[in-house]
């Protein structure tokens, strides 16, 4: 790349003053703007896939707020003192899978997460749609790991016990010359290596999704696309992990790190300061952040924002399949950066819209405004006119993590010796993470191998969680049982997904120790339904204290600090 | 078991109805909670039995009073019960599970006593973080009343629904400091009487054309965004201000709980969100009745078991074709109910409750079948968080034309 | 002046005056409505709902009300009374807990049936 030329381009488009220097893995850009979607679009220009270097955007955002990370309220020891063989930062997907997959060698692993619980990012705020790959590029990780991954999706999902759907996903095409040009997809999906995409005709879409019979001339069904729930798949990883001996240590964030300039030699937490010898970097929106305290910074994350909508599948005009628009020349132009989203039928049966893609520079940002919703739905009708916006029930942000190339940057710090980078982990990440966890997991082990470290298989590895009961699943004969010898099991507490006392219970109880109002909402789903809680949320309140064996004051929403009563009347 | 009559859902509505219906059939009545009684539990202020009788109770007192009365008749009542399934097989078949195991029940005749819901914060897209800190005021009350714990220390209200209300008043009377109530539309959504010893004696300002559009806190609560609102409600750009509290309660107004009547296929009324029934809370699925707040949102819990009562004396009645004939509205309602009338039955005193979209002054409502009037009454005032009760007679009236009009005009 | 009648639901609206011989009262659909007006103008009383703390398993609280009104004014002394009250077994609905509250000659009743 002509540096040169590029910075006069961006400064003609942009007007930014741009000072580009590069090194051996980076390019690296300097320089200042009051406006943050052009410093992201300037970094894009220098994006280059081909160079194998990777943008550092260090354009300064002029008028930006000072936005410092949300730290834990909590500062102990509890952590303080202690050495790993490895230690994975960040419990997303990628965290956790990385995390379980690492779990089949006898390893002392570590798993540190800030939140109060796994999947607080963009790997508990997604669609949850596992992807085929066809919209991706040829000859990037993104493709290579998301056909293998979707293709471990059955094996996974059986073994950690989370649903998982493959119901497909059909593409519209609006006109006879849009439908002419779907015919690449083929070539493409062959060329991919992405099995099950053929071309079906008006009369078959019609009947499979009656909404689209207004405009379809045709559409292109994608069998291998298929749907899981992403913060329950993050949740199991999790859990297996732990029960395969891995530690998890939410409430846990990473501050900063003592360094030579080869290796990390100290890892320090509000929890206290520790040892690892390999340290894997999964820290989703703070990947650069967590490069960074390894003095390892040579690539950025811009933190981009999607907000999802969840419809109400009873109300009227909503479809019934995963579906999407055909990108015509002019919708590709609006957006390159999202896949155009679409919309999606969750696990739970339930219809998603979305995403959008905003550019943000505040990373953690997951508050919502109706600008975002306006525009989300606005687009999805184009695909199904017949949706109402009163269908709408629900709606949540998440803020993705790319890197400026736009792929993932998973691989063996060329620098610091025990440290490990998957990074840039956006969509599809959830559908690739079961490929790319296990790769990781060998890097990791070569890496403490090349230490001289032995690395023995863990003999008491177990792939299958324990998972907990899920009453859904029950004949009314087995439930029965289980009620008699739990009565609990026949006390429905949450009355709008039916869940009862008893799945609540085993919710508290869970591996992680997660026992919080939304962390119960997460694995069981109680609250979630029509009332959003209304009902369940103070009996909810009530059985975490009771288990816990704590003040209702003490029980929170999420992250320490959300608190959900301040004590009892009378005495405040 | 097979049983007559199966009611669900053992609040106001259905106890009213299991008492009733029991007089003449064998009744099974399902409660989803370990108590009876259903939200009038939780509703410890007073004003309840104003109506029916001349005294003003509390909810749990008022509920007491039937829960009495039913343990004198013979209706099984199975408590901590959550019916599962429901469908037609000949008789009517409920799978309903609870603390002994999951249990089936056969019966002729439904009666829906499922009550109401709140509506929720994305209901009415708040937007911002996701704190806590932001409660239903249903739920509000419950942390209050039922499990004596302080939801918060500093209160913003938003709706002044009843519930909202007299929970201003409550978190005041415990100590919280209540900053204000804030309300979307220019008139208030609650009872005039509400406003008055639940606001104004305690100096809680009541902002009208105002609404919360913003949430923000890390973890709980910390400020909210109040804009002002144009005439649709529409939040108006720079207007916006800060208030800082820790709480916010919605009571943002009640929706009629009717999945049991989806799965019914029970025919629902987009007006009131309930059933469409004929003038004995018969819905248009046979042998299937709605009352109380599943059928239309009552502000009276003395309706709420009228209606119940009427559900459960015709329930027990042998069923016989009917001949539905629809109430036509015209004018300014809200809704009223019921929406039809079966013609084969008793028309006489048909009680009917209804609401004005608006407030409305000098108004009169006349009812006519075939254009030929047979009743009127004149109101001073209509408004629409008051519910307005009247008994038509239509036994004199020649129902064979099938027109049956209400109409509000200005007086 | 107006005000507003909280006797009952109907909420009626009622125009008082002062006048030579007492308070003349319009717009009650009711007696009670001109009776209201009269203490609300003279010794506005209200009736008080609200729980006291219980040390008995499933019931942390329990509701309460004053068995008729008491004057406006000893409202809050009234609350601090029930704050310090503790009960500490199961009764019947209707128990009267605090008698002859404040010197007015009300008295607490409970309004839960413990079962």
């Amino acid at each position: 790349m002509n540096l040169a030329k590029t910075v006069k381009k961006v400064y003609k488009k942009y007007g930014i003053k741009v000072h580009a220097s590069e090194n051996d893995r980076s390019i690296i850009l300097v320089g200042e703007c009051g406006d943050w979607s052009k410093i992201v679009a300037a970094g894009k220009m220098f994006a280059d896939k081909n160079s194998g270097k990777h943008v550092v955007n260090d354009i300064s955002f002029i008028g930006g707020q000072e936005h410092s990370p949300i730290l834990p309220a909590v500062n102990d020891d509890k952590l303080d003192g202690t050495a790993w063989d490895v230690v994975v930062i960040g419990g997303g997907i990628s965290g956790c899978a990385v995390a379980r997959e690492l779990s089949k060698y006898d390893l002392k692993i570590l798993l540190c997460e800030k939140h109060s619980d796994v999947a607080h990012g963009a790997s508990g705020a997604n669609d949850g749609m596992v992807h085929a790959g066809i919209d991706l590029k040829h000859r990037c990780k993104k493709l290579y790991y998301v056909t293998r991954g979707n293709a471990m999706y059955e094996r996974v999902c059986a073994d950690l016990g989370v649903e998982f759907e493959r119901a497909g996903q059909y593409v519209i095409f609006t006109s006879k010359f849009i439908q002419l040009l779907g015919r690449s997809y083929l070539t493409r999906a062959k060329k991919h290596g992405i099995p099950g995409v053929k071309m079906i005709g008006k009369k078959e879409i019609c009947a499979i999704e009656p909404t689209v019979k207004d405009f379809a001339v045709g559409a292109m069904k994608i069998s291998t696309t298929g749907a899981v729930s992403p913060y329950k798949l993050t949740v199991a990883y999790a859990e297996n992990a732990v029960q395969n001996g891995v530690t998890v240590s939410l409430s846990t964030a990473v501050l900063s790190m003592e360094h030579t300039d080869t290796q990390i030699t100290s890892i320090i937490t509000n929890r206290g300061t520790f040892t690892a010898k390999c340290v894997i970097n999964c820290a989703g929106v703070f990947a650069d952040n967590v490069a960074e305290m390894a003095g390892d910074r040579y690539f950025s994350i811009h933190p981009r924002k999607g907000v999802d909508l969840l419809m109400d599948p009873k109300a009227n005009g909503v479809p019934s399949n995963a579906i999407s628009l055909s990108p015509t020349l002019k919708t590709l132009k609006e957006n390159k950066n999202t896949k155009g989203g679409g919309i999606v039928k969750t696990v739970d049966g339930n219809i998603l819209l979305g995403p959008n893609a905003r550019e943000t520079y505040l990373r953690e940002d997951t508050s919502t405004c109706s600008a975002d919703i306006d525009e989300v739905f606005a687009k999805q009708q184009r695909c199904c006119p017949s949706m109402q916006r009163s269908g709408v029930i629900a709606y949540f942000a998440g803020v993705r993590a790319p890197s400026y190339e736009e792929d993932f940057i998973i691989e063996h710090s060329a620098k610091v010796k025990n440290l490990i980078h998957v990074a840039g982990i956006q969509s599809p990440g959830l559908t690739a993470a079961p490929a790319f966890s296990v790769d990781v997991a060998e890097i990791a082990v070569e890496l403490l191998r090349s230490t001289g470290a032995e690395v023995k298989e863990n003999p008491n590895y177990n792939p299958k969680r324990i998972s907990p009961i899920n009453c859904k699943n029950l004949t009314d004969g087995q439930r029965d049982e289980l009620i008699k010898s739990n009565p609990d099991f026949g006390k429905i507490i949450c009355r709008c997904e039916q869940i009862s006392l008893g799945e609540i219970k085993q919710a508290i109880n869970n591996p992680l120790g997660v026992a919080t109002v939304d962390g119960v909402k997460r694995r069981v789903r109680a609250g979630m339904g029509r009332c959003q809680g209304g009902f369940c949320m103070p009996l909810v309140v009530k059985t975490i204290a009771d288990e816990l064996g704590v003040p209702y004051s003490d029980v929170n929403k999420g992250d320490i600090g959300s608190y959900v009563a301040v004590g009892n009347i009378k005495e405040i | 078991m097979k049983y007559d009559i199966v009611v669900i859902g053992g609040g106001p509505a259905g106890l009213a109805a299991a008492i009733r219906a029991s007089k003449s059939a064998s009744v099974l009545l399902i409660e989803r909670e370990a108590r009876l009684g259903g939200i009038l539990k939780q509703c410890i202020h007073d004003g309840f039995g104003v109506v029916r009788f001349g005294e003003k109770l509390s909810g749990p007192e008022y509920a007491h009073r039937f829960i009495k009365e039913l343990r004198q008749t013979n209706v099984t009542v199975s408590t901590f019960s959550f019916v599962t399934n429901v469908c037609k097989d000949g008789c009517y078949k409920l799978t309903y599970v609870c603390r002994d195991g999951v249990r089936t029940a056969e019966c002729d005749k439904i009666i829906l006593a499922t009550g109401c819901r709140e509506r929720t914060r994305n209901g009415i897209f708040i937007q911002g973080d996701r704190c806590s800190g932001i409660y239903t005021a249903g739920s509000a009350q419950n942390l209050v009343n039922i499990m004596g714990v302080m939801p918060g220390r500093k209160a913003v209200i938003l709706g002044s629904g009843d519930i909202g209300l007299i929970m201003a008043r409550r978190l005041t009377l415990e100590g919280a400091q209540v900053i204000g109530v804030y309300e979307a539309k220019p008139t208030p959504s609650g009872l005039t009487r509400n406003i008055h010893q639940c606001l104004y004696d305690f100096n809680i300002p009541l902002h009208l054309s105002t609404t919360v559009t913003r949430v923000i806190g890390s973890n709980r609560l910390e400020q909210v965004e109040i804009s002002r609102v144009d005439d649709k409600m529409r939040p108006i750009a720079g207007t916006e201000s800060i208030v800082n509290c820790d709480t916010l309660v919605l009571a943002v107004g009640l929706i009629p709980e009717n999945e049991l009547a989806n799965d019914l296929s029970v025919r629902v009324d987009p007006k009131t969100k309930g059933a469409f029934v004929d003038q004995n809370c018969h819905t248009l699925t046979d042998n299937v009745y709605a009352c109380g707040n599943a059928l239309h949102v009552n502000d009276l819990v003395d309706y709420v078991s009228e209606s119940g009562e009427t559900a459960g004396e015709n329930a027990c009645k042998p069923t016989r074709e009917r001949k539905l004939v629809p109430v036509t509205t015209k004018g300014k309602f809200l809704y009223a109910v019921p929406q039809m009338l079966d013609v084969h039955s008793d028309v006489g005193g048909v009680i009917t409750y209804f609401r004005a979209s608006e407030e409305l002054s000098k108004q009169q409502l006349t009812v006519t079948v075939g254009g030929k009037e047979i009743f009127s009454k004149r109101f001073a005032k209509l408004i629409p968080p008051e519910m307005e009760r009247v008994v038509i007679d239509y036994s004199q009236a020649d129902l064979s034309s099938e027109q049956i009009v209400m109409e509000l005009k200005e007086w | 002046m107006e005000m507003v009648c909280i006797v009952c639901p109907n909420g009626c609206r009622l125009q008082v005056e002062k006048t030579s011989d007492g308070v003349n009262v319009r717009g009650a659909r009711c007696k009670r409505g001109e009776i209201f007006a009269v203490t609300e103008l003279t010794c506005p009383t209200r009736s008080v709902t609200s729980s006291v703390r219980t040390t008995v398993a499933d019931y942390p609280v329990v509701s309460v009300r004053t068995d008729g009104e008491i004057p406006k004014e000893k409202i809050s002394k009234f609350i601090r009374l029930l704050s310090e009250f503790t009960l500490d077994k199961k009764v019947p609905i209707g128990t009267i807990l605090i008698k002859d509250v404040c010197g007015t000659k009300i008295n607490v009743i409970t309004t839960t049936e413990m079962e």
